[in-house]
């Protein structure tokens, strides 16, 4: 994830102190700001794109988080009102000073947590202080009172009739959520129902007032603890949205929506138009069929549907288009994913599972894009196939952006003799194979038998050790038929999962606000003068604010083998006879002016 | 000229106390440093394969502690040893001005009394027989005049 230069180069030459006490200017210390959004979720109401209704409605596609529904009422109904003006009346301020990020003080820890596992689902727990001093004045005198519980949402002040019956009952005046309570931030922002579940929050973190966003997502649970006081909020990314907010309702108990391919029903038109009248030209397609042109079409709908706005598909491709055809089972001429070859589960984070098994590709959700909106989704293979390029000297380990084949700026080079605390790695040769064979029942022989294919890895890493694998492609993969091409495509890219698990480890250093996984990490090998290139499969940061502040990120890495990846390439192109990057880019279509 | 005298004074009553004797020993103000490396040296090294170098510190500097004052003393009079009972379970903050001048908005955190023996105390019929030593510690909230006001610190 890009930084910017100044964060870059205050984490880069390691600025993390006060150079002068009290002046902000020159204050590198790690420091964060945390920001709460009442709001409301908001999932795609649009009717289902189909194959009559092609295009989904854009004035209904505001985005995953909508603050005016923050205080209840119908939609719209807010906006009408003066400010300070409410239905009932009641006093309460509703005025669009109270919508917005309200920021929260006094925190004392920050932990991220992310990786390719959970689902995509990042984390985070932020603790702050429970209590506020409290300015007030008399005679001119100004003071202080500590107000334990000041950001507790149910917080309520001296001042507000909070009272129960014998019978304990409540006889306020209104629900204690409903309080138009006596917290205020110092810029006027109430506190009263803020930190609480399903409440937007986002992080920022940096080195003195240089910040960047580092996670946005919902609150999962607030936490709040006494003695002392504090709050722990846990909270989850917006994929959350896939899996508990995700429960689709048009999911249940059948399947209305089935995927189909849009090349084939093209086709298909082609035919019934050749064989039809003039009058009878239009091609008939179910209302519960929906063409998409790749499997990754799929996901972008099922990302929409869980209330995503900004969600990035990497189409798949040739190895994704042949693999949809080949998901419509035998009966090729009926090209609708079927149930038991597409199970849409009862999440909408199954469909992508099942879809990111079978491309090998990777979810999870950045905080980088369009900060007004919230978290991007990201569907994408992973960056393992970039090509090694090394244009720094010895000694600098750099980290590359999301991308593939192409080669774009670096976003950091450190050298590690003075950045890194710690670089662990550990080589195992349990999950490697010297030898890997598979078949598939459309893989035959000149003579009509079966046969297989096969990888090897490189002769030195096994030290002669015999450890093989078979597989069954077709067993696998619902019985799908492959190509031979896709399948010797398969068998070197499950060969390259297989030597990622080669060397594993973990690196930590200074608080890096940029950390996301799928990005890569290079590291020299002192001893060896080897350049190693690691691809980040998940990372942790924690941030201590504070007197005893500390700041640090942990990557989890897999290694990636220069000499394995460049051979896989190599070989896909070679078989495809094309440059394979221009396969993984989207395509455009060009039309011919006359 | 009487000696000044420490006050308390509470701007939310204007309530006021001038101690009947000042402290004798004072810690403070102070602000400890807060740099600190991040990782140990020995933890700070790096394997891979079996070698092993170490790399250099990354220093990281925390916030400011609060400013503290920690007083101790001796008290003879019983009004000052129910007085300092009183201050201390305000539950607001409070002025501080000490007999140099030095004004600050503070809280107390802490304070200990030690009950010791004493043979003949003239200074308070009522506790003829004891007095007490105490240890008072005050966390500065606000700096409102004298020295530390003048150099520009903040609290």
């Amino acid at each position: 994830m890009p930084m910017s230069n100044t964060m870059r180069s205050r984490w880069r030459y390691h600025q993390h102190i006060a150079q002068a006490q009290g002046v902000s200017s020159s204050d590198y210390r790690p420091s964060a700001r945390v920001f709460i959004t009442r709001g409301h979720m908001r999932h795609f109401d649009t009717p289902l794109p189909t194959a009559t209704r092609k295009k989904s409605s854009g004035r209904n596609r505001r985005g995953l988080w909508d603050e005016k529904y923050a205080w209840g009422g119908r939609p719209g109904e807010f906006l009408k009102r003066k400010p300070g003006q409410n239905k009932d009346g009641d006093g309460v301020l509703r005025s669009a000073e109270n919508l917005g990020p309200t920021e929260i003080d006094h925190i004392s820890n920050i932990s991220i947590t992310n990786s390719l596992g959970q689902n995509g689902i990042g984390t985070a727990s932020v603790t702050l202080a429970n209590a506020e001093w409290e300015e007030l004045e008399n005679s001119g005198f100004f003071y202080h009172v500590l107000r334990e519980g000041f950001f507790g949402p149910t917080y309520f002040g001296d001042d507000i009739a909070f009272l129960f019956d014998e019978k304990d009952n409540f006889i306020g005046e209104d629900s204690p959520l409903e309080l138009a309570n006596s917290s205020f931030t110092s810029d006027g922002k109430r506190l009263s129902g803020l930190i609480l579940p399903n409440r937007k929050i986002e992080i920022f973190q940096g080195y003195g007032d240089e910040l960047q966003r580092t996670f946005v997502g919902l609150i999962d649970t607030v936490d709040i603890q006494t003695n002392p006081s504090q709050i722990v909020i846990n909270a989850s990314d917006f994929a959350k949205t896939t899996t508990i907010f995700g429960a689709n309702p048009r999911y249940v108990d059948r399947y209305p929506v089935s995927f189909g391919d849009k090349a084939h029903w093209r086709e298909r038109a082609e035919r019934k138009k050749a064989k039809r009248s003039e009058f009878s030209q239009k091609l008939h397609i179910p209302n519960t069929i929906t063409l998409v042109k790749d499997l990754t079409n799929i996901v972008g709908y099922l990302l929409g549907w869980s209330g995503f706005w900004d969600f990035k598909t990497i189409r798949a491709g040739r190895i994704g288009e042949s693999l949809a055809k080949d998901l419509t089972g035998p009966r090729k001429h009926n090209a609708v994913f079927k149930g038991e070859n597409f199970d849409k589960g009862t999440y909408f984070i199954d469909g992508i599972n099942q879809l990111k098994e079978m491309l090998g590709y990777t979810f999870y959700v950045t905080p980088e894009w369009n900060p007004d909106r919230g978290g991007s989704a990201r569907f994408q293979d992973p960056d393992v196939y970039a090509p090694i390029y090394s244009p720094y000297s010895v000694g600098m380990p750099y980290f590359t952006p999301h991308n593939i084949w192409t080669r774009q700026q670096d976003v950091e080079q450190v050298t590690e003799k003075d950045i890194l605390i710690n670089a662990n790695l550990t080589y195992d040769l349990t999950d490697v194979r010297k030898n890997m064979y598979m078949t598939n029942s459309g893989l035959k022989n000149r003579k009509g038998r079966p046969r297989s294919l096969g990888w090897s890895s490189p002769h030195s890493l096994m030290s002669g050790v015999e450890q093989l694998l078979f597989l069954n492609i077709g067993e696998e993969y619902g019985k799908i038929q492959l190509e031979e091409d896709e399948l010797r495509i398969l068998v070197r890219m499950i060969g390259l999962v297989s030597m990622m698990q080669f060397a594993q480890g973990s690196i930590t250093m200074p608080g890096y606000p940029g950390a996301m996984i799928n990005d890569q990490i290079d590291l020299l090998d002192t001893v060896l003068g080897e350049w190693r290139r690691f691809f980040i499969s998940g990372f942790s940061s924690n941030m201590e604010l504070g007197a005893n502040s500390s700041y640090s990120t942990t990557l989890n890495v897999n290694q990636i083998d220069n000499y394995v990846i460049t051979r896989i390439k190599n070989q896909i192109e070679e078989i495809t006879g094309k440059n394979f990057a221009a396969n993984m880019r989207p395509k455009i279509k060009k039309t011919s002016q006359q | 000229m009487a000696f000044p005298r420490n006050n308390f004074f509470d701007p939310a009553t204007l309530d006021s106390y001038d101690w009947v004797i000042n402290h004798t020993d004072a810690e403070g103000p102070s602000r400890p440093s807060t740099l600190d490396f991040e990782g140990k040296k020995e933890q700070r090294s790096r394997f891979i394969q079996g070698s092993e170098s170490t790399i250099g510190f990354v220093g990281v500097e925390g916030d400011g502690e609060p400013l503290r004052l920690v007083l101790t003393g001796r008290v003879l009079h019983r009004s000052q040893y129910v007085e300092f009972w009183k201050w201390r379970e305000k539950k607001n903050s409070f002025y501080f001005t000490d007999f140099d001048g030095q004004e600050y908005e503070v809280t107390m955190v802490g304070l200990e009394f030690t009950p010791l023996r004493a043979s003949y105390n003239p200074a308070d019929p009522s506790m003829r027989t004891h007095t007490f030593e105490y240890s008072m510690e005050l966390v500065v909230l606000n700096i409102r005049a004298g020295d530390l006001f003048d150099a520009g610190v903040e609290a």
